[in-house]
């Protein structure tokens, strides 16, 4: 039997879930970077005794509040979606995915919730150290949830820790460490949580410019300014950082998505950066001999010195990943694709045999079988690979969202450093123009983060999880229609929502913090 | 005697009732808070009363599928893979 499933169910599947996750991805950063943000101005209270901080903190935590309270349990669609749409990915993940979801369930949902609690009704009824601690907690928890989600998407990325059970067909850890702190699960960390925290320092920016330039609140305005440019600009230098690890880890574990980044088709030594570029759209296969680009401007060796911290080392090009012989970091020789799809073929067969050989009780098949499996496991999903330009993820959506969100990371940098700079000064509160930029920066980094998001999913593609199950497999064979349906009931319900927080949030923001409005001057 | 033993439950008492006390007090006071509790209700009646029920069914279930989940992920990861072709290949190498 050959089973053939539709395209435009794993499509539909594919934007279905994207839609969740990027919805999801609106909500969550802010709350960690909110966060972080309130509970330091809470400790400026804490240690000033000045009521003025306490009441700017509640002002942060009033924005908190709502976007926690909007964004709360998005996540639990995307396991809905998990459970139906995806269901032959969700068996084969076994325990390696319920592990990190459970512990981010009990242990970290559970501090957030006891300790909001505290933070939004105990003002007042416990003691200030209490509240500070409890504060602080809420932030800890909502960091320690994204660890546990990002564990499990970082499993997806580079697998670890595990091995494959053919009597159960799913995966059962074996290195608990190994998959709880991989160097792509700690990296994916720093790197996701760091954006979250930079978004919400642009926000309390940018909402404080527009107090600046309605001219009210300009203490408060100032002082947010100060202490969320501050804390951005540590997070958005950290964020440079860790975008040169991750490049690092994918040039070794993910090569073709970061060739796919890149545009980047025959591989150098000293391979440059393209720091701007146009595609060239008749370029559709890795070997049609078509230009990639219109135009670019390199920046010499610089991606030789992001995928391997090394100026003239050798990047594999999406050709060279396809045809193999080159010698990879380990020393090894890289397969090429059609070798992996056969080893593939034959470790899905081997399963057939070895299932076959189980069910009619013959041990010496399935010893054999198992051999077999075993030996050529590695390269599973290249099994199912019908043609292997299907290995090439789409490269005008990796590159383009891999610059803006390189160049936004940059341009955040120096976002912070110009308004550091003038606050230092103390020229801020003049400058109606850097109020506006202030304002208008707010979209840019939701556009930032859901760029990274991209590049780190598009760019996975094929794969659900990396060389060993495509999407194609993942997906559940569901009635196209019905997946249909439910990605426009998602995009209309999770569009109200949005509608709500913004709405809910507008409304606060006028209002202001419940701070007495200074004369000019009295700052 | 009796007072000393039940002293350490009056306590344990006395504590839940100050935390339950904590969090009635605490939703009473709630201005903008009571508006973000109804969009939390909503949202999840939606999420776990329609859409978990009617459009998001376990797909794995067992009864439905008539074999175990794990014969039934074995047999679409082995039917999207192979073709009649590849496992006679395979069925002549492994007699070699």
């Amino acid at each position: 039997m050959i089973a053939n499933v539709d395209t435009s169910l794993v499509d539909w599947s594919r934007a279905q879930f994207a839609l969740t996750a990027m919805y999801h991805w609106i909500f969550v950063p802010l709350t960690l970077g909110l966060s972080v943000i309130q509970a330091v101005m809470e400790t400026m209270y804490y240690r000033t005794g000045d009521e003025f901080w306490k009441k700017t903190a509640k002002f942060w935590m009033k924005i908190f509040g709502i976007n926690f309270a909007v964004g709360v349990a998005t996540g639990l669609i995307l396991e809905f979606e998990f459970g139906t749409n995806w269901s032959n990915y969700s068996w084969f993940v076994g325990d390696i995915f319920g592990a990190p979801l459970a512990i981010e369930g009990i242990l970290a949902f559970f501090m957030e919730a006891t300790f909001i609690a505290v933070m939004f009704f105990g003002w007042d009824k416990v003691s200030k150290k209490f509240h500070l601690a409890s504060t602080w907690l809420v932030s800890l928890g909502a960091t320690l949830s994204a660890w546990w989600i990002l564990v499990a998407n970082a499993w997806m990325q580079h697998p670890v820790g595990m091995q494959f059970n053919p009597d159960t067909v799913r995966n059962e850890m074996v290195d608990f460490m190994a998959v709880a702190f991989s160097p792509d699960a700690v990296n994916k960390f720093f790197h996701s949580v760091l954006s979250g925290w930079v978004l919400g320092a642009v926000f309390v920016v940018g909402v404080s410019c527009w107090f600046l330039l309605k001219n009210r609140q300009r203490r408060f305005a100032l002082k947010s300014i100060k202490i969320a440019a501050v804390f951005g600009i540590i997070s958005a230098g950290l964020i440079v950082f860790t975008g040169h690890v991750a490049g690092t880890i994918i040039g070794k574990t993910q090569p073709m998505k970061l060739a796919a980044a890149e545009g980047f088709y025959e591989g150098k030594e000293g391979a440059g950066l393209v720091a701007v570029g146009l595609l060239n759209p008749a370029k559709q296969t890795y070997n049609d001999g078509e230009d990639p680009f219109i135009f670019r401007i390199e920046i010499p060796k610089m991606l030789s010195f992001l995928a391997n911290s090394n100026f003239d080392s050798f990047v594999p090009g999406i050709a060279d990943i396809i045809e193999g012989g080159y010698e990879q970091d380990d020393g090894t020789i890289a397969l090429p694709a059609e070798e992996k799809i056969e080893r593939g073929k034959k470790a899905i067969t081997a399963l057939a045999h070895y299932r076959e050989a189980g069910k009619s009780g013959d041990e010496a098949t399935k010893a054999a079988a198992y051999k077999d499996f075993q030996e050529n496991v590695e390269y599973f999903g290249y099994g199912y690979i019908k043609d292997i330009n299907e290995l090439v993820p789409s490269v005008p959506l990796n590159f383009y969202s891999f610059r803006i969100m390189v160049v936004l990371g940059f341009y955040f940098v120096l976002f912070f450093i110009v308004v550091i700079y003038l606050g230092y000064k103390e020229k801020l509160h003049k400058m109606k123009w850097m109020h506006w930029i202030g304002v208008l920066t707010i979209p840019l980094a939701y556009i930032a983060g859901q760029a990274g998001w991209i590049v780190a999913e598009v760019g996975r593609q094929p794969w659900a999880i990396q060389d060993l199950l495509p999407v194609t497999v993942a997906v559940s064979k569901l009635d196209v229609s019905s997946v249909k349906l439910t990605f426009f009931i998602f995009a209309f319900l999770f569009t109200m929502m949005l509608i709500a927080a913004v709405g809910i949030s507008i409304r606060e923001i006028r209002k202001g913090p419940d701070l007495p409005e200074l004369e000019e001057g009295n700052n | 005697m009796k007072e000393r033993f039940l002293r350490p439950f009056r306590k344990v008492k006395k504590i839940i009732k100050n935390v339950f006390n904590f969090y009635v007090e605490g939703f009473r006071s709630m201005t903008l808070g009571k508006t973000l509790w109804l969009i939390i209700l909503i949202k999840l009646f939606i999420m776990f009363c329609i859409l978990r029920p009617f459009f998001f069914p376990r797909y794995l279930n067992e009864e439905k599928l008539g074999e175990t989940k794990e014969e039934h992920v074995a047999g679409e990861l082995i039917d999207r893979g192979i073709k009649e072709k590849d496992n006679i290949l395979l069925i002549d190498t492994n007699k070699k």
